[in-house]
């Protein structure tokens, strides 16, 4: 073996990584295939996975049916889109805040970011106790009304929603502001002065120059963020645990609790497995490119 | 003179807006400590208390040493549970410490030779880029099923090496990623002047390149400890009783021990310590990180 031919050096060199991905991602991968298309339900006497049923597509078919699937995907989905349209509004405002230098600017940049640096699942405990019904939120709400406002917010379904992407605002803000605070810096001078010069407002330089030029930032604002919004479980599994009911139940924590609570692994793989290959596309034709030119 | 006022207006409302995000950034992590420092009966109150009346630690003392100051006035059958409770809580904390640092070091090691082998000879030996982009994109629970079932057939569930292989797994996409990103700023001069000095294509990067990517490599650990040390998802589901981190614990407080805000806010704090220095620390390559090292900032 000779090392210092690049080939052989850089085969070296990828396989203790190539190791890792392959022990935990394309084996577990082709088991998951063959799993997907049994009934295997450890609980119901089918100990080991080669005891189970092949039972072909039919695993496929329930999904479709399952109204719960469906729902965990709708809720999902209402998180990410309106979670993320908060953060990407409040991270430009904060990113404008602090695009031009200030007295304090550091430590001001440090306290906001501190947020995103919270470990998820305290962030979700912290928020089941501001959520409470005898908790600060209400209070401060009924300070603000001026009469006693008490809102079930964990136990009733909609304001459980809500408080869940609230969680996720305050959480990833942060990432947002970062995001668009180093595209606005990035941004060269010349075209935003020449509109000024040209007569322009602050808002038509904003809206007509500046905008338009962060959009590659921007996009791997948003594609980072739907990246992790998606897979959003730790917080909400301390915070509802999913309920009240089903209300806050999304794709990852129903998984879960199809999976690990009422052990149908068979039906959870082949869940599992169609999300996974959606997700691969959306990385492979979505999330990829507006990472890829700045590799 | 109305030009100067009104840019002194503007910087008011500028501070204003500014004092503001940060009290709403601030204010649920000073629930929490405060929390973490309050009286039981303060713990959950109508109207809540936003000040504690007496700033205590006993909710610290009750996690490191199961301080017999709550079980005063407790049911014998209420006291056993508390005392248990706190009995166990200092052993999340060691295994949150060595499954993040262990985690770190595994994937940190594999991902820097990758992500040099990738940034100096193309895709061609390492693994292609978008593929453990995938792995960072999948939701944990997506592909838990096969592992769990791999795990039980080799004896690796719910045990140390079981858990840091899964994290170094679930990171080494990020540390591939953000080290690439490293060695792309260091000139490729650096290593053909190493190689014309007689060193061998593992003497260049050893001896040239390694040291000027100390700060990366550091960052980058940084970095991959504080996403180990916010997994809750892994332990959740592979560990559990041998391996036991502070979320997982924090997880069955709020289960099992409905009641136990203080001490669950004290374990919280504790928690949230190491990844707030640690950002801190690495502010300024926050952005790189959670980009995988798309956006330089």
């Amino acid at each position: 073996m000779d090392l210092n031919n690049p080939k052989t050096f850089t085969r070296l060199f990828g396989l203790p990584m190539s190791a890792l991905l392959y022990f935990l991602g394309v084996f577990p991968l082709a088991l998951e295939v063959y799993v997907s298309l049994t009934d295997w339900y450890p609980i119901g006497g089918q100990q080991y996975f080669w005891d189970s049923r092949f039972i072909g597509l039919g695993n496929f078919v329930e999904y479709f049916q399952d109204p719960l699937f469906g729902g965990s995907i709708l809720r999902t989905v209402i998180v990410v889109v309106v979670a993320i349209s908060l953060e990407f509004v409040f991270g430009l405002i904060l990113a404008l805040l602090f695009m031009d230098r200030f007295r304090g600017k550091t430590i001001f940049t440090s306290i906001v970011l501190l947020p995103m640096m919270t470990v998820p699942a305290v962030t979700g405990y912290i928020f089941r106790m501001l959520f409470l019904y005898a908790g600060p939120v209400n209070d401060a709400l009924s300070a603000i009304a001026g009469t006693r406002v008490s809102v079930g917010w964990l136990t009733s379904a909609w304001p459980a929603l809500t408080s869940v992407i609230l969680m996720d605002v305050w959480q990833w803000t942060p990432l947002m502001f970062l995001i668009l605070l180093s595209g606005l810096l990035a941004l060269p001078q010349d075209p935003i002065n020449a509109a000024y010069v040209l007569g322009a407002s602050k808002w038509q330089a904003f809206r007509h120059i500046m905008l338009p030029m962060m959009k590659p930032i921007i996009l791997v604002g948003l594609v980072i963020r739907t990246m992790d919004a998606i897979k959003i479980f730790d917080g909400v599994f301390l915070m509802t645990h999913g309920g009240p009911g089903y209300s806050t139940q999304t794709l990852s924590l129903f998984l879960y609790e199809i999976g690990f609570k009422y052990m149908r692994l068979g039906y959870t793989a082949a869940m599992a497995l169609t999300v996974l290959v959606c997700l691969a596309l959306f990385t492979r034709y979505v999330a990829i490119k507006p990472l890829k030119p700045k590799v | 003179m109305n030009r100067r006022a009104s840019g002194i207006v503007r910087s008011l409302f500028r501070y204003a807006a500014v004092v503001f995000a940060c009290l709403l950034a601030l204010f649920p992590i000073y629930w929490m400590f405060s929390t973490s420092i309050k009286l039981p009966d303060e713990w959950v109150a109508t109207p809540s208390v936003w000040f504690p009346s007496k700033p205590v630690l006993i909710n610290y003392q009750f996690i490191f040493s199961g301080s017999y100051e709550y079980l005063i006035g407790r049911r014998p059958e209420e006291a056993t549970q508390f005392y248990s409770f706190a009995w166990s809580s200092m052993k999340p904390i060691f295994d949150s410490l060595i499954l993040s640092t262990f985690g770190t070091l595994i994937a940190l090691f594999a991902g820097t030779l990758s992500a040099y082998a990738l940034s100096r000879y193309g895709p061609k030996g390492a693994p292609p880029p978008v593929f453990p982009l995938m792995y960072r994109m999948f939701p944990p629970v997506a592909i838990i099923v096969p592992v769990v079932i791999m795990y039980a057939t080799l004896k690796l569930t719910d045990t140390y090496p079981g858990i840091i292989i899964l994290y170094s797994t679930l990171t080494v996409p990020l540390v591939l990623w953000l080290m690439k990103s490293f060695f792309d700023e260091i000139p490729r001069e650096i290593d053909e002047a190493a190689i014309l000095d007689g060193c061998s294509l593992f003497g260049a990067f050893y001896r040239g390149v390694l040291p000027l990517v100390k700060a990366g490599l550091a960052v980058t650990g940084l970095f991959i400890f504080m996403l180990d040390w916010s997994d809750f998802m892994g332990v959740l589901l592979l560990g559990g009783r041998n391996v036991v981190t502070i979320p997982l614990k924090l997880a069955e407080y709020t289960s099992g021990h409905g009641e136990l805000y203080g001490p669950m806010a004290a374990m919280g704090t504790i928690a949230v310590i190491p990844p707030l220095i640690f950002g801190i620390l690495i502010q300024k390559y926050l952005v790189r990180g959670f980009t995988f090292g798309a956006i330089k900032g």
